[in-house]
């Protein structure tokens, strides 16, 4: 995903994926966790594919709660390696929370 | 978190069986896992020649590479639905994985094969999506073992998706699917045995699985899968789980032990007349098949883009 303009003194900007969870009806979440650019938790999102950052430190249990996840129905992953639940992402960490759902014909 | 085992620093944990696990010893557990399933309920021999449904998703791949890593001999089965672009990643992932093990995957296209595709057939036999797929799956993974002469069937069902069929069925009270929704089927009238390897793993232990080994596969939904009432199963009882961990392993695996012995009566299938399709020479009750239908139908039909079916590019 391309990197959003940034101009220096300016106000926060959001990225384009924020625009998503908007859209989704978490405006109020995405107010607490938005965050100056480079200066948070780069969070991927998939289905559909987005990106956000938030606040950190963060613990994974609570960005999850944060973005109303169900830690029964993703998984978060930091270059490659799972990440517990219990641990906590730095303020310059760059994480996936990959969706496990699958459905369809059976 | 500390590993449970081990006591060496947690990378997942797993509510359902209150512990943390590391790495090694998560694979470990899900090796038990299918080890215990397998066991319990004589899906798999030694001598088996076995045939693996693979779509290119993590369960596939996950329980493939399970099997290959226990010692059986294992041979892929991917079929081309021709969904667009989600079916030719779909097939990259799993001729990747097959080629980096060396395994043999067999490939079947329905577009090129059967002149239709997924979306085609639904908008032919005016079907919701997935049960044109479902349809079209269940038969070519039946004629490939038959043909192959496999012994046994393996498919990548996992807990969630029983969980969220046995669910499904419940609340309508489907006696005849109840009695046949078991781990293993055993091979009847032409029919091949059909097992079920994942059913004592969920779907989030497959994907980290799939994570921890290094596999890669189709991360992204079926697009014309989305909002069906399979994924709202799943997600209510997510969200059950999340407040009471175990509970889909409950649900499903006493089911299993004690409920469907009970419907076993109302099994559809073992006071049927079968005899074989006159097209296809696949078992039926009819003259013909409904794949054979479905086919007629879907090979008749101009060929419908996937946005149609997605509604991306659905004409107002």
């Amino acid at each position: 995903m391309d990197e959003p303009a940034h101009h220096p003194g300016a106000e926060p900007q959001r990225t384009q994926g924020d625009q998503v969870f908007l859209e989704g009806g978490h405006e109020e979440i995405c107010e607490e966790v938005v965050r100056e650019e480079n200066r948070g938790v780069k969070v991927l999102l998939r289905n559909p594919r987005r990106e956000l950052e938030v606040a950190g430190p963060r613990r994974v249990h609570a960005l999850l709660a944060d973005l109303q996840l169900n830690r029964e129905s993703h998984l978060v992953i930091r270059n490659g390696t799972l990440v517990a639940s219990d641990e906590e992402l730095a303020a310059d960490d760059v994480v996936e929370i990959r969706p496990v759902i699958s459905g369809g014909a059976l | 978190m500390k590993c449970r085992v081990c006591r060496a620093p947690a990378i997942i944990d797993v509510p359902r069986h209150n512990a943390n696990f590391c790495g090694p010893h998560f694979l470990d557990m899900c090796r038990r896992q299918v080890t215990k399933a397998i066991d319990d309920f004589d899906m798999l021999h030694r001598d088996d020649r076995v045939l693996v449904a693979v779509s290119g998703g993590k369960d596939s791949l996950a329980v493939w590479d399970i099997l290959i890593e226990m010692g059986y001999q294992a041979d892929g089965l991917y079929i081309g639905l021709g969904i667009g672009e989600y079916s030719d990643i779909s097939g990259q992932y799993a001729r990747a994985f097959a080629d980096e093990r060396g395994l043999r995957l067999i490939e079947v296209s329905l577009r090129d094969e059967y002149g239709y595709d997924v979306p085609t057939a639904t908008k032919a036999t005016r079907r919701v999506p997935c049960s044109a797929c479902g349809m079209s799956k269940r038969h070519l993974y039946d004629k490939a073992a038959i043909d192959g002469d496999y012994t046994v069937l393996v498919t990548g069902h996992n807990l969630d998706d029983e969980a969220a069929v046995l669910y499904g069925n419940t609340l309508r009270w489907e006696l005849e699917y109840l009695a046949r929704q078991l781990p293993v089927l055993p091979a009847r009238n032409g029919f091949p045995k059909k097992v079920k390897p994942l059913v004592r793993l969920s779907e989030r232990e497959m994907a980290a699985w799939c994570v921890i080994r290094g596999i890669d596969y189709l991360v992204d939904e079926c697009p014309i899968a989305a909002g069906n009432k399979h994924l709202g199963f799943k997600e209510a009882l997510n969200k059950i789980e999340a407040d009471s961990p175990g509970t889909k392993t409950a649900f499903y695996l006493n089911f299993v032990e004690k409920v469907a012995p009970l419907f076993a009566a109302y099994a559809l299938g073992d006071d049927v007349t079968l005899h074989p399709c006159s097209r296809c020479g696949s078992p039926t009750t009819g003259e013909v098949c409904a794949f054979c239908n479905l086919v007629e139908k879907s090979a008749a039909h101009e060929p419908v883009p996937v946005e149609l079916i997605t509604g991306k590019g659905r004409r107002r």
